[in-house]
């Protein structure tokens, strides 16, 4: 079916096969709902069944080719999301299920060892669920308060009291982009000040990262949340940007994999703090995460590469 | 990625303008008003007819958006709407796909005897 | 489905039967469909039999959610209080008239549920040889 007359479009649209599909009243199908959720080209479908066909095995254990063949997939996935988001080293890169669960482990592991009574949480009015609950129950734990960015009725962040709102705030947590009214917040403006008060800042990038150049280092971030089925990869596997020096010093958040260094009935030890950190996660949803691999090439042939 | 953001603002402008023309009959956008503010995420309600039934009709036109809280309930809650409408873009849609929206909303708007 | 929406749901989403509020109030529950955000309140006068003798709705929400909660008040004026809390939702299927998908079922039965738990709340104070 064209759709188009640009070729360059119409082939887009052919790599995402589902487009393809009518609806059940023979409608042609109109996907306007990326926002909540993207839909999956070919090659990220074909990247998943060459996985289970030729290079499933448990990664970082097994001493045989095919399980080193899957660990240098997995790596590589992880060294091509460092590479798309510009953080400066790959052991920068967490994986998670999604956002929601790299923000919460920020909140467990960053949060509930820095923060106290008398310090301060900032957030916005334009949050998603995912963006606020963890904070909410993080300052309940920590003794904390939470405040709010205020919005106005076009959903553009007041800034005009942001040196007062950031008195004392020990991490700021704002959505990049609002998946409910597309406002984007100027990072290039509200980062810098949020540093020069002393605060951490986490951006939630679930809207971003999939749809526009996102640079960790040029926007100076500390954390950058985003899942990957918004961004035509798989769903289950999204990641948290970290910078090297704050993970390094956060505690595992999931324990019982491969951060593990030493185990005794009583107690355990750790592996270098990165790894750990990130490693928690690796023990699942290994097929997921291939998935990357298939996402990030596509786009660089069809010259969508972020550093192109 | 330069080249999906271009293309979402593409699509987000022609989609305002798109949308714009059913003001009159009672269809209000959320959000800054010029594209280049935002992402490629457009909310919105079309006279009275809750979010819910539009995405249902919509639906029955082969259109999907979402619609509801969007998991924003406090935001929604201070701007007073009870839900909206959102229709998001991505590197796969074309104007084609804005027409469709168009097209099921008047459809909708036919459905509950909106003029 | 093209007929999802029948003129007389939309009449009854804008020109809702029994909406406000009773002076004197037996029986009442409110509930919320937390995906969507629809809220439905029921008031329930009974008379000396256990009998709904008037109920008012109050509330917002999409059509389905509203139209359904107001052609279940009409339904249930006089019955008995015990059946209101036996209702099914075959019946309020029934009294909608058309297909409701899977994903559209918590609205239509929105008002079912509080109506229900309005009746059986009441009930649960009622004592045990009137029940």
């Amino acid at each position: 079916m064209i759709v188009t007359g640009d070729p360059k479009q119409a082939q887009i649209v052919a790599d995402f096969p589902i487009l393809a599909k009518p609806t059940s009243r023979g409608r042609r199908l109109v996907y306007l709902d990326s926002a909540s959720s993207s839909q999956k080209p070919r090659a990220v479908i074909d990247a998943l069944v060459h996985y289970y066909e030729n290079d499933n095995a448990n990664i970082h254990r097994g001493v045989y080719e095919l399980a080193a063949r899957a660990t240098d997939a997995f790596e590589a996935a992880r060294a091509k999301v460092a590479r798309f988001v510009n953080a400066a080293d790959t052991a920068e890169i967490v994986w998670t299920r999604n956002t929601t669960e790299a923000i919460n482990l920020v909140s467990f592991s960053w949060g509930l060892g820095n923060l106290g009574p008398g310090d301060a949480i900032l957030t916005s009015q334009l949050e998603h669920h995912s963006n606020l609950v963890p904070w909410q129950l993080l300052a309940a734990k920590t003794g904390a308060s939470l405040r709010f960015i205020p919005a106005d009725a076009n959903g553009e962040l007041q800034l005009d009291n942001l040196d007062q709102l950031l008195t004392g705030v020990k991490l700021l947590a704002l959505t990049h982009i609002s998946n409910t009214i597309g406002s984007i917040a100027p990072l290039d403006v509200i980062v810098p000040r949020a540093h020069a008060a002393g605060a951490v800042v986490l951006v939630d990038a679930a809207q971003s990262v999939p749809h526009m150049p996102v640079d960790v280092q040029a926007l100076d971030v500390d954390f950058l949340a985003a899942s990957g089925h918004k961004m035509c990869g798989p769903t289950g596997i999204g990641f948290l940007y970290g910078k090297r020096a704050l993970l390094e010093a956060m505690p595992p958040f999931l324990t019982g994999g491969d951060m593990i260094k030493r185990v005794s009935y009583e107690t355990t030890s750790y592996n270098d703090a990165a790894v750990e950190v990130r490693s928690r996660h690796q023990q699942h949803r290994r097929r997921d995460r291939l998935g990357c691999c298939g996402r990030l090439p596509p786009r660089s042939r069809d010259g969508l590469d972020p550093r192109a | 990625m330069d080249w999906i953001r271009a293309h979402d603002l593409r699509l987000t402008a022609y989609a305002l303008d798109a949308l714009r023309t059913l003001s009159s009959r009672g269809l209000a956008v959320y959000g800054p008003a010029r594209a280049e503010d935002r992402g490629g995420v457009i909310s919105f309600n079309f006279a009275d007819i809750h979010a819910h039934d539009l995405a249902s009709i919509l639906d029955i036109e082969g259109v999907c958006v979402r619609a509801g809280h969007h998991c924003t309930m406090p935001l929604m809650e201070k701007m007073g709407w009870p839900a909206t409408a959102r229709a998001s873009f991505y590197l796969y849609n074309t104007e084609e796909d804005i027409d469709a929206l168009i097209l099921a909303l008047e459809k909708a708007a036919t459905v509950f005897g909106i003029a | 489905m093209d007929d999802f929406y029948k003129e007389y749901i939309l009449d009854h989403y804008r020109n809702p039967r029994n909406f406000g509020h009773l002076e004197k109030v037996d029986a009442s529950a409110e509930d919320l469909n937390p995906l969507c955000g629809d809220t439905i309140k029921m008031e329930l006068a009974l008379d000396d039999d256990g009998r709904v003798r008037d109920v008012k709705f109050s509330g917002k929400g999409c059509a389905i959610s509203q139209a359904s909660a107001s052609m279940l008040t009409e339904s249930i004026k006089g019955m008995r209080l015990e059946d209101v809390a036996r209702l099914s939702q075959e019946a309020v299927l029934e009294n909608v008239g058309i297909g409701i998908s899977p994903t559209r079922m918590k609205c239509a039965m929105l008002g079912l549920k509080v109506l229900k738990s309005a009746a059986l709340g009441e009930m649960a104070s009622w004592p045990d040889e009137a029940r």
